[in-house]
């Protein structure tokens, strides 16, 4: 594991907000970002995500329940990316390439990521926001054991992603949403690293999650959106 | 109420409940029998701090000492092969997940919660990995419902690098019981209070 060291332990609190901000998360993901990005459709999904926008509210002692402007631009990005795993997993179950308990569970999580983008973009209708448009998307698929890997991929970073997000929501609300799907796709991850031969659990001694940023994630997905 | 009452309960399936729900809304059900009284010493004791994040945190570092413990326990039952590994591993992050919520909490200007001494009602692989199943999906279910109450961001980004990690215990374990590793799109809560009570019988002081 590239990040094993063990220092959380001992610095607590101080490690956490360190390793919050620790960029090694990106180096391991970007090692599945390729180069073939869709620069038009990908400068729009930006926008509608607001990347490069780093408002965060002060701390508020009195966290407000209902969504916030902030929010929404949260709640598009977590759209876009359930968008890609919905897509993704359409793809693999009609792409024939999956059998028995791996096509299970490709179909079981697909519906799942299709209940997080109904969830999700109910919750920006309903905060009379414009859901994010919906990106045309591409995945090599190329048989079962390779879908595995990406499949795993997908879901470490959505996972990773969710954790990056969720302290610059300010609503306990779309918190509570945002950590109800975090915990689901940490759930996925760790069943696809296991099908594919990884620890379920890859982040070495410090036991903790890594998060990833947005604007890190959003370089990273660039491979999977069609032009 | 220990192993009596669990081995019974996790053999029923109940529609649009998860097992670990229905196992835990038993045991609730069970205290409520005795009364509010039925919330022993170490649930008063765990709720006897300043309040706000400091609170949340001994919490969730109480879960953690559950957890270190059980899978201290359960090494000690001669598991083996993949769910040996399992056990090791999960241990070490648990053992991480209390040194660094000790420090949080007393950074918080609280004093740590005390270890209690645990038994569990385990005495095999097969016993480990359901209870272990439940006890982990309990803590993902904790940790999401007390989340929203933190008031700042470096207990709320400590708190979600844990309950990542747990999430993905309860996803391992779930396998190796040959059970659906995430059976909900959304994950359940549950209130502090709730789940300090339905683990009270795994504390013996």
């Amino acid at each position: 594991m590239e990040h094993s060291q063990s220092e959380a332990g001992a610095a607590g609190a101080g490690a956490m907000q360190r390793l919050a901000r620790d960029d090694s998360s990106r180096k391991r993901f970007l090692k599945m970002a390729g180069t073939t990005a869709a620069a038009g459709a990908f400068a729009a999904l930006l926008a509608a995500c607001g990347e490069g926008d780093e408002e965060k509210a002060e701390v508020d002692d009195a966290a407000p329940s209902t969504a916030q402007a902030g929010d929404f631009k949260i709640l598009n990005y977590a759209l876009m990316l359930e968008y890609l795993e919905s897509d993704f997993y359409e793809k693999v179950v009609s792409s024939g390439m999956l059998s028995g308990a791996a096509l299970e569970m490709a179909k079981t999580f697909g519906e799942h990521e299709n209940e997080h983008v109904e969830t999700l973009e109910t919750a920006v209708k309903e905060g009379g926001e414009k859901p994010v448009a919906r990106p045309r998307t591409k995945f090599p698929l190329e048989g079962e054991e390779q879908i595995l890997g990406l499949a795993a991929q997908v879901e470490n970073l959505g996972a990773a992603a969710y954790l990056g997000a969720a302290g610059l929501i300010q609503s306990d609300d779309v918190l509570g949403t945002a950590l109800s799907i975090h915990s689901i796709e940490a759930r996925h991850a760790a069943a696809l690293n296991i099908a594919t031969g990884k620890e379920p659990v890859p982040f070495g001694d410090t036991g903790l999650a890594v998060p990833a940023e947005m604007d890190a994630v959003l370089e990273m997905v660039k491979p999977f959106i069609a032009s | 109420m220990t192993d009596r009452s669990l081995q019974p309960m996790s053999a029923i399936e109940v529609h649009g409940m998860t097992r670990s729900a229905f196992i835990l809304r038993g045991a609730l059900g069970a205290g409520a029998l005795y009364g509010a009284g039925a919330a022993g010493p170490f649930v008063r004791r765990a709720f006897a701090q300043e309040g706000g994040d400091a609170e949340i945190l001994n919490f969730a570092l109480m879960l953690q000492y559950l957890e270190e413990e059980f899978y201290s326990q359960a090494l000690g039952l001669g598991l083996a092969g993949d769910v040996k590994n399992l056990a090791t591993a999960f241990r070490g992050h648990e053992q991480a997940h209390i040194d660094a919520l000790t420090t949080a909490v007393t950074g918080a200007g609280a004093t740590p919660v005390k270890k209690p001494t645990f038994e569990f009602p385990i005495e095999d692989q097969g016993s480990f990995v359901t209870l272990g199943m439940t006890l982990e999906d309990t803590g993902v279910m904790a940790f999401n419902g007390a989340g929203p109450m933190l008031t700042t961001d470096e207990a709320l980004a400590g708190a979600g690098m844990i309950v990542q990690v747990e999430a993905r215990h309860a996803a391992a374990l779930r396998l190796a019981a040959m059970e659906e590793p995430a059976p909900n799109a959304f994950e359940e809560t549950i209130e502090m209070k709730d789940v300090l009570e339905a683990v009270e019988p795994f504390i013996k002081t």
